[in-house]
């Protein structure tokens, strides 16, 4: 009983079951004879509220490791996941894992997606092909985030377009063919890109390189290079990708037709996860898609598909590509703030409901791109890494937000477009007299889009705003000037809709409040919104000690090679003295988000050991031989491999390197 | 048997002995060739039969897909059961039985079985005619299987004439049908014209080495090595001949100068023969072309060529991972310049099928142009393949192994939708692709195996398409041809518009007003046919592996003969 238990609780059927059950259903549906169109609907509904349990239970407390009261994922690292091999003559592995940086993913699109099946059930044509679409659709978004194998990666990227594509077409408005293939057409371009960068990444790749430690960290078996004696491993493994990214001597450094070859990966998948976020010059897609898509693709577009993007680029481009992500902090962080001014901008311009939300996605999104890029890390300055650290939570925070907010945004306009057919704002007006109980949820999450303090939006835009300034002063006046472009948008959309005169379009007697349905979609995002806005560390708990350790390991490679070009062109890096005002600011923040670890720091003395703000729950590790902390991970490279024990095998690029340079460097 | 010899050096009295060898026949021998051909036997079987039915058994036309289903489907048995086990040389030489051949001769069967039952399920041919029909169906099976496994430029020849032969016949098979006889004359005209050419290509390289058998000609090649290149008229001949080989194979592929017959024809031709001929012809001229240069291209790759500062012909192959800070070239060999211009052939290939698809209303013909953009992708692999030949492990072998893992896929996804081209000509009477919008919307089954289809075509995980697509892509960067890794994704692309239009027109466009007048429902056999291939494709999709080491492993017994 017991083993069965521990057999039905393991990594394997849990992450097994969460990408699998919604693939299940859509095959049960696509096939099941005799099941009603309510009946359908409601077994689909039943099946995405499952995959929610099964990802709720990983988020209690203890139910990962049961250590009570631990939350998961408090080492920053993969601590609950398999790996299975797949085609291994290729090294491809059934590689599901969950760390702090997909979790948060992972559990918003569980959460959207009983949502937005509950909003489906206002679909009426061909709903056994929706509902499976519709499953087969969640299958993908959620393998997308757990799998952390890179050719697995690819095939649920890849899964997530065609039902997209169908949902779109058959369900879609009046220009619907047009929009399906824009977005089909522009996210291939930007994915077989992302094939070429796998490919590069692959054939560069070379596991040898990789001490036991390292390999068993990425649940790689060491026997993979048995065998294979004068031959490269190459891997699919993000973990080993990163791992090998983070080498004294990175095999990614070597030259490609005359660049580094981690630069030509790092914009080949930059581009083609900037186009799924998306960034302002590919972003034409966006507006179609969104505006046509049926209400409930809509939500899932806008909530979950666009993290896709920023968590392509959080996961693989600055992981893997440290060098580029340096080199290229600035022409990044310009895409950034035009995609927030911009996209603010047209929103301000529309006159359409729908579009106006559309092009609000383009502006916030911009935020993640900002957190994300932001490149504070000045070598030899320990206190810099905490801003980054900051830029990258808001990042992560943002893109749940925003999840929340435009998902909760989507469905709102589809209520009314479901009453008076039609999205434009200029008819609306008065809405609060006649849809009271509407009006208040919409007044929620509009707000908590906006960014107004104490709603969710406000926490993630905040801290990139704080992370920016730290790059340079100016990014970071920008985007708190995008603030008030959005605050425009949003209360004058808001006083034109819900306030202000009488509505005037068609169908004036069908503007009825909420059904029940429609409450139980509306009411859990204005729910969480709240809670995310006054108690952040819910989440953050979860996400921050990935993220530093992933800040931590940028900022031992900084360390490692920027010593000498810290006065050369780049990123800015200021010194401390010109930013005084910012702990205060910081303070601000912390105590917004419940001294959340990771923002306390910058009370350490400058200049104090660089110690990763992990590592205080890295002590509480027990196992400590095949988990070391970051920071003796960091160097365990040439410091701490057990020699003699691969080095037969191993013919490492530098090799000619005095032994332990990375262990003084790190503890420089 | 084994007068094959790894360097080059040629004994005198050579030939004498091989003679000797030859004719020194035991009955053992001779029945472990039968048993090796046995496949072969059963569709001669086959074609007899059929021949002498239309005597004996005057009605007997009616039944005319039994038999041939009881045929195909006992060839492929028998092709199974002898599995890939290599036999070597058999009858004195003329045809080598190794794993490559033998793969080929199971996959040109396989879509006979699937092409006989798709035929008898798509009510074409028309019972009147179905005996001749699979008669040349069978006959050009028989020709495809001798020339996946010949070993001899007169096997050559004779298998590549057998397999056109009965396929010009076969375009025209409609008699009554203006199109398809102008297609059928075309065929023909431009496959004379076109194995003419291969023929003299063929006997320049025979005079050259003064051998047929092909291990032979190897020796010979790779005895002459280095001192070839300093005789004018000795390189003019091989070059002559070797641009006249694959030119002629490069019809029979409908590589780019020779791809303009392929739109008419498969226009002119029913979808069912259209897509026998965008399968199996293409298989076996692959197998073919893959073998000759193979043959030809191995012993002339040690050979270099005093000119290797004229990087202009090898710009494709670059090889990043040697070179630290510029780009470094392979040095020209006449086998790499070979496979270099091969895959500059073949990247343009792909791009112009694939931009040519774009504009075309008729579906047949819009497959015809996805046809000469799949050969696109096999004949860039080919040429990479060529252009990497000194290094036999590793890179080459990857190479040809994803050329025949792509071709295993190509056969079942291609087939599907041709299968799905003629079921929808039958319910409504048209193949122009506006004509059929909406077509797909009351047949689910359908539209689901469609999409598998084109999608697979297209490349988009996880179907079997993207796979092998995949791994041709990989095997291409591995050996250092980034640009052609660059121009496939990049067709990629350009791909998907014209194959989501089918998709689109199927499943989301309005029906206009006449559909359904003549509409005529699919039968459960053919949605279950078009079903289980889209399956296969999806299984093949997920587990391809298996069938992936089985392509690896004909690949390394091709290269052995190096």
């Amino acid at each position: 009983m017991q083993q069965l238990a521990e057999a039905l609780t393991s990594p394997f059927v849990i992450l097994s079951a969460i990408v699998f059950l919604p693939l299940l259903g859509a095959l049960t549906v696509a096939v099941a004879p005799r099941l009603t169109e309510e009946e359908t609907k409601i077994f689909s509904l039943w099946i995405t509220i499952l995959v929610l349990i099964l990802v709720l239970w990983l988020a209690i407390p203890g139910a990962v490791d049961g250590r009570l009261g631990s939350l998961p994922w408090d080492q920053g690292r993969v601590q609950y996941g398999f790996s299975v091999g797949w085609i291994e003559a290729f090294g491809v592995y059934y590689f599901l894992g969950l760390d702090g940086i997909n979790f948060p993913l992972v559990l918003l699109t569980a959460l959207l997606g009983p949502l937005a099946m509950l909003a489906s059930f206002g679909i009426d044509r061909q709903v056994r092909a929706y509902c499976a679409l519709f499953l087969l659709l969640h299958a993908g978004m959620l393998g997308v985030f757990i799998s952390l194998d890179l050719f697995l990666f690819y095939v649920f990227w890849e899964v997530v377009l065609l039902p997209m594509y169908f949902l779109i077409g058959v369900w879609g408005g009046p220009r619907k063919e047009y929009a399906a293939i824009k977005f089909f057409l522009f996210t291939l371009a930007g994915s077989v890109l992302m094939l070429v960068a796998i490919l590069l990444l692959y054939f560069y790749s070379d596991l040898r390189l990789l001490n036991e430690v390292s390999l068993r960290a990425c649940q790689i078996d060491p026997a993979v290079l048995s065998g294979k004696r004068g031959q490269a491993v190459h891997t699919f493994n993000m973990l080993a990708l990163a791992e090998l990214a983070r080498l004294p001597q990175s095999p990614f450094d070597q030259d490609f037709w005359g660049l580094p070859v981690s630069v030509w990966i790092f914009w080949l998948l930059m581009i083609g996860f900037l186009i799924k976020l998306p960034a302002v010059p590919l972003h034409t897609w966006l507006p179609d898609a969104h505006v046509e898509a049926p209400t409930p693709i809509s939500m899932l577009l806008a909530g979950v598909l666009l993290k896709m993007g920023g968590y392509g680029i959080l996961r693989l481009c600055y992981t893997i590509c440290p060098d580029a992500a340096y080199q290229f902090a600035w022409p990044i962080c310009a895409v950034a703030l035009v995609s927030m001014v911009y996209g603010a901008l047209a929103a301000m311009a529309q006159s359409d409901f729908k579009r106006l939300v559309a092009y609000s996605s383009v502006s916030h999104m911009g935020y993640v791109l900002l957190g994300l890029a932001a490149w504070t890390i000045v070598p030899g300055d320990p206190s810099s890494r905490h801003y980054w650290t900051m830029g990258m939570s808001g990042a992560v925070y943002q893109m749940i937000a925003h999840g929340i907010t435009s998902a909760g945004m989507f469905f709102l306009v589809g209520v009314v477009y479901d009453r008076v057919h039609h999205r434009d704002l200029s008819q609306f007006g008065g809405l609060f007299n006649r849809m009271p109980f509407y009006s208040a949820v919409s007044l929620i999450i509009f707000f908590a889009a906006m960014g107004l303090p104490g709603l969710c939006g406000f926490i993630g835009e905040f801290f990139v705003v704080v992370a920016s300034w730290r790059f340079y002063p100016g990014v970071a006046m920008v985007a708190a000037s995008v603030v008030i472009l959005t605050a425009g948008y949003i209360l004058w959309t808001v006083a034109r809709v819900f306030f202000g005169p009488q509505y005037r379009g068609p169908h004036p007697e069908a503007l009825t409040d909420m059904t029940v349905r429609e409450k139980w979609v509306a009411i859990p995002l204005a729910v969480t919104a709240v809670i995310l806005g006054i108690y952040p560390k819910l989440l953050l708990g979860y996400f921050q000690p990935s993220v530093t350790r992933t800040v931590y390991h940028l900022a031992t490679w900084a360390d490692r090679h920027l010593e000498t070009s810290t006065t050369a062109t780049g990123p800015q890096a200021k010194p401390l003295g010109e930013t005084k005002f910012v702990p205060s600011q910081i303070s601000s923040a912390a105590s917004l988000s419940q001294t959340s670890p990771g923002l306390a720091h910058p009370s350490l003395p400058h200049g104090g050991p660089a110690r990763p703000d992990g590592s205080k729950n890295s002590s509480t590790e027990t196992d400590g031989a095949s988990a070391p902390s970051p920071l003796a991970e960091g160097s365990t490279v040439t410091g701490q491999r057990p020699e003699g024990v691969l080095d037969q095998a191993i013919v490492r690029p530098g090799a000619d390197q005095p032994k332990g340079t990375g262990l003084v460097e790190g503890r420089r | 048997m084994h007068f094959r010899e790894k360097s080059g050096s040629i004994s005198p009295g050579f030939m004498e002995r091989l003679l000797a060898e030859k004719w020194s026949t035991s009955s053992g021998e001779l029945l472990r060739w039968l048993e090796a051909v046995a496949p072969e036997i059963a569709l001669t079987g086959t074609i007899v039969f059929f021949l002498i039915s239309r005597m004996l058994f005057p009605r007997f036309r009616y039944g005319a897909h039994i038999w041939a289903m009881a045929g195909a489907f006992l060839a492929v048995a028998l092709a199974l059961g002898a599995g890939l086990r290599p036999v070597g040389e058999i009858f004195s030489g003329v045809l080598v039985h190794d794993e490559f051949g033998r793969l080929f001769r199971i996959f040109l069967l396989c879509a006979l079985v699937l092409f006989v039952v798709f035929t008898s399920l798509s009510r074409i041919p028309p019972p009147v005619v179905a005996t001749e029909f699979y008669l040349l169906v069978f006959g050009a099976t028989l020709g495809m299987c001798f020339m996946a496994t010949a070993n001899h430029l007169v096997m050559v020849m004779l298998g590549a004439e057998m397999a056109s032969l009965p396929g010009y016949a076969l375009v025209g098979i409609k008699k009554q049908d203006r199109l398809a006889t102008e297609a059928a004359l075309k065929y023909a005209i431009f496959g004379a014209a076109t194995s003419g050419i291969m023929f003299f290509g063929l006997s320049l390289l025979a005079a050259l080495t003064g051998a047929v058998h092909l291990p032979t000609m190897t020796a010979r090649l790779a005895s002459m090595g280095n001192e070839l290149f300093n005789r004018p008229a000795e390189l003019s001949a091989l070059t002559l001949g070797l641009i006249f080989v694959v030119a002629g194979l490069g019809f029979k592929l409908s590589l780019v100068p020779f791809h303009f017959w392929t739109p008419d024809v498969f226009e002119g031709a029913t979808a069912e023969v259209g897509g026998f001929l965008s399968v199996a012809s293409k298989l076996a001229a692959l197998a073919l072309l893959t073998r000759l240069l193979v043959a030809w291209g191995a012993p002339l790759a040690q050979a270099e060529v005093g000119v290797a500062s004229d990087v202009s012909l090898c710009l494709l192959a670059t090889d990043p991972s040697t070179s630290q800070g510029s780009p470094t070239f392979v040095p020209l060999r006449p086998a790499n310049t070979m496979g270099n211009l091969l895959g500059l052939v073949a990247a343009l290939t792909c791009t112009f099928g694939n931009l040519a698809a774009y504009g075309q209303t008729n579906l047949k013909r819009l497959l015809a142009y996805s046809t000469i953009a799949h050969a696109g992708y096999l004949a860039m692999g080919i040429g990479a393949a060529a252009g990497t030949l000194p290094s036999f492990s590793g890179e080459c072998r990857q190479l040809l192994a994803s050329v025949i893992f792509y071709a295993s896929v190509y056969l079942l996804m291609n087939l599907g939708i041709f299968a799905t081209t003629a079921f929808l000509r039958n319910k409504f009477g048209t193949e122009e692709i506006d004509a059929l919008a909406g077509g797909g919307r009351d047949d689910p089954a359908l539209l689901v195996a469609a999409t598998v289809f084109l999608f697979s075509l297209t490349g988009l995980p996880p179907l079997a398409g993207f796979m092998a697509k995949f791994v041709l892509f990989a095997a291409m960067a591995r050996a250092g041809f980034w640009s052609l890794v660059l121009i496939g994704v990049v067709n990629t692309v350009f791909s998907l518009f014209y194959y989501l239009r089918i998709v689109r027109v199927l499943a989301i466009d309005e029906p206009r007003g006449m559909l359904g007048s003549v509409a005529d429902s699919l039968s459960w056999a053919q949605r279950a046919f078009l079903l289980g291939l889209a399956a296969a494709l999806v299984i093949l999709g997920i587990w391809w592996g298996g069938l992936f080491a089985v392509c690896e492993r004909a690949a390394t017994s091709l290269l052995a003969l190096g």
